[in-house]
């Protein structure tokens, strides 16, 4: 994965730009008012840099690709990222729409967790998730199959498109801000229609 | 007596920057800058490159192609205020693509100077090109050789331009 700070050669001037001059600044403090208070200046400047290469990062529109269509002409397969058991109403909706339902669900523990290779929490709940939803499907008569993937839920799309296929992905989550994140790197990833339904 | 300058139109500056990126070995294709993220060609099937600035447009495309059996990546061309994909990553992944359907247009020196990176880099990859006769006329250089399809021209009848582009390649190449 690309730094976030490098995404392009003009970032990374601009960064080198602005570190020298913050060195500049700490250099003319020390000069002028001693260490101590080059010592402010330069944690002050550093924060500045580092701020202003933050908010001027722009991920700009990277590719989106999707596999060739799997199974069947004409059959719609979609692919729902379950980081949620979706609703009653979203999944009658997804079945009413496709001839055959994937459901993935990736384990996403947090990150001391997954750190520390304690995971078997965050994979048993993805479990969970994955057999309730494909119970309900088929409880609807609806074709669907599951499983528990990669620990990041775009990662676990990618594995999921390759191994069943999919013509459209229904990201299902409880509707935090991070799980708007999740949505729009999906959508941000994959060349195919992306639906975002919350609980 | 001098020589005629060998581009005469607005057109020198792209195409000097094309030629001074190439020589310099900026965006090079071997693999050799940083790594594509997301690798365009990690799926099965014949590998098709949309070009498009337009991303409803795109995604249409890229849904009568993946229909037709053919693996997609969508590339929106430079974008304004963004960084320019196809200055880098498009061109990278226009070299591992079986075609490429452009939509770019020829308003902008930005989308020109795109097809013109992508033809001058990668002269043997097929392109099916969305133009009106207007830009055929106008940019010779950029259509020629293109399989042309006039915009806006259906999802289906550039999946059928691509099929038969592909199926000409092969059996030039046979």
């Amino acid at each position: 994965m690309r730094h976030r700070l490098a995404w392009s050669e003009a970032g990374a001037f601009g960064f080198l730009l602005l570190t020298v001059v913050a060195f500049a600044a700490v250099a003319v403090a020390g000069l002028a008012g001693g260490s101590a208070d080059a010592l402010w200046v330069g944690a002050l400047l550093s924060s500045v840099v580092i701020v202003v290469a933050i908010t001027r990062h722009r991920p700009g529109r990277a590719l989106r690709t999707a596999p060739a269509h799997l199974g069947e002409a004409g059959e719609h397969q979609i692919l729902v990222l379950a980081q949620e058991t979706p609703s009653e109403e979203s999944l009658n909706e997804v079945g009413s729409r496709a001839d055959r339902v994937v459901v993935v669900s990736a384990a996403s523990p947090p990150f001391l967790r997954r750190w520390t290779s304690d995971i078997d929490d965050a994979r048993a709940r993805a479990g969970s998730r994955v057999d309730e939803t494909v119970r309900r499907l088929r409880a609807a008569n609806v074709d669907a199959t599951g499983a528990i993937g990669d620990d990041d839920p775009v990662r676990a799309v990618e594995d999921a498109l390759r191994e069943f296929g999919g013509d459209e992905i229904v990201v299902a989550t409880g509707g935090s801000s991070q799980d708007a994140g999740v949505a729009a790197r999906v959508r941000a990833r994959f060349a195919l229609p992306v639906t975002h339904v919350t609980r | 007596m001098s020589a005629p300058p060998a581009v005469q139109d607005d057109r020198a500056d792209g195409h000097m920057k094309v030629l001074t990126n190439v020589l310099s070995g900026a965006g090079r294709l071997d693999g050799a800058g940083a790594p594509l993220d997301p690798q365009p060609w990690e799926w099965a099937g014949p590998h098709v490159l949309i070009e498009h600035a337009d991303e409803a447009r795109a995604d249409a495309l890229a849904a009568a192609l993946r229909r037709a059996g053919y693996s997609v990546a969508c590339c929106p061309g430079p974008a304004a205020g963004g960084r320019c994909p196809l200055a880098d990553d498009g061109c990278a992944a226009a070299a591992g693509a079986d075609l490429v359907v452009s939509g770019l247009g020829f308003e902008t020196t930005a989308a020109r100077d795109a097809l013109g990176a992508l033809r001058t880099r990668l002269p043997r990859l097929p392109v099916v090109l969305e133009a009106g006769a207007g830009d055929a006329e106008r940019w010779p250089e950029l259509v020629d050789g293109c399989t042309v399809v006039a915009p806006p021209a259906a999802p289906e009848q550039v999946v059928a331009q691509v099929r038969a582009t592909l199926r000409a390649q092969e059996s030039d190449a046979a």
